[in-house]
């Protein structure tokens, strides 16, 4: 039986911290969109839970795709519903930003930490060759 | 002598998911270990729980790994139906997907429960190649890809990158905390 290939734990260590805080702030930024697309779909929309499920899937997919647009600024929103919730994103845009910021940095260091492991960089051996493309 | 391959539809973060959720890999001596740590050994495996908690299995750690891990590797290790083309394998955790999906609708399971258990043995077979690559040892299901690399010289001893620690939470002392009683 081949022994394990030797690993700094602190390393390890902190590519479990970076994991948490990236699951972390990923999990604050859904909170925030869900919150949103939540009250769009209740308040805004024609969704009511006792329609049949196409509508109600309908409206849903119809905050969703506003919310969405409205935090990326790319698409088109529903105006009907973009007019009242524009002030609601703008007011928790900064939020999200910074979540969605602190997840990549988050992301990036365990990457960049994991990338350096000896079991990563035989990943990367192989990749460079011509038959692991 | 370790043998890795490329693997399609695993990155780095997939890597940092089973780091983050298990650990050293080093740590684990055989992988049936490491799928218990997981939430991927068959649920007969966990305790029971206290009174009426149910089976201790770690459910979340189980949904983590798959929206992190097996649902890119599935879309990077099948390929579905499409131009009149009947769905098959693009890599080897395809071939194995495969497999597992046909024996399940084999055995009499409806198509989703089928889906559902062919794609956890796929990120089973994943994980195991993760546990061989760490243990230095030849990968089980990417067998071509483990000839090729069989020439690769590896150095076992890590060189740790720079990257700055996270900022670590402040705890504030014992003199420091006001209780609710001592105002």
């Amino acid at each position: 039986m081949s022994a394990p290939i030797l690993v700094d734990q602190e390393t390890i260590s902190t590519i479990r911290l970076y994991y948490r805080q990236a699951k972390a702030a990923e999990l604050m930024r859904m909170r925030m969109e869900q919150g949103l697309v939540s009250y769009a779909r209740v308040y805004l929309t024609n969704w009511n839970p006792t329609a049949d499920i196409k509508t109600r899937k309908a409206e849903s997919l119809k905050a969703l795709k506003t919310i969405k647009c409205l935090i990326t600024g790319k698409g088109e929103p529903d105006e009907a519903i973009a007019d009242i919730m524009r002030s609601f994103v703008s007011d928790l845009l900064p939020a999200w930003s910074a979540a969605d910021s602190r997840r990549k940095r988050a992301r990036r260091q365990a990457e960049l930490l994991v990338e350096a492991l000896p079991a990563w960089q035989l990943f990367q051996t192989f990749r460079a060759s011509p038959v692991g493309g | 002598m370790a043998i890795v391959s490329d693997i399609q539809g695993f990155s780095s973060w997939g890597l940092s998911a089973l780091v983050g959720e298990a650990g050293d890999l080093g740590n684990y001596p055989n992988p049936a270990k490491l799928h218990k740590r997981l939430g991927l050994a068959p649920d007969d495996a966990y305790p029971t729980g206290e009174k009426r908690k149910g089976r201790m299995i770690p459910r979340a750690c189980r949904g983590r790994i798959f929206g992190m891990i097996a649902d890119p590797l599935f879309k990077h290790q099948w390929r579905g139906e499409k131009d009149g083309v009947a769905p098959h394998a693009i890599g080897p955790y395809g071939v194995v997907y495969a497999a597992a999906k046909a024996k399940g609708l084999a055995s009499g399971k409806t198509k989703k429960h089928a889906d559902v258990l062919a794609r956890r043995i796929m990120l089973k077979a994943l994980v195991l190649d993760a546990w061989c690559a760490w243990h230095g040892r030849p990968l089980r299901y990417h067998k071509d890809a483990s000839q090729e690399a069989e020439g690769a010289t590896i150095s076992r001893v890590m060189t740790r990158p720079e990257v700055s620690l996270p900022p670590s939470n402040p705890v504030p002392s014992r003199e420091g905390r006001t209780m609710g009683g001592d105002q």
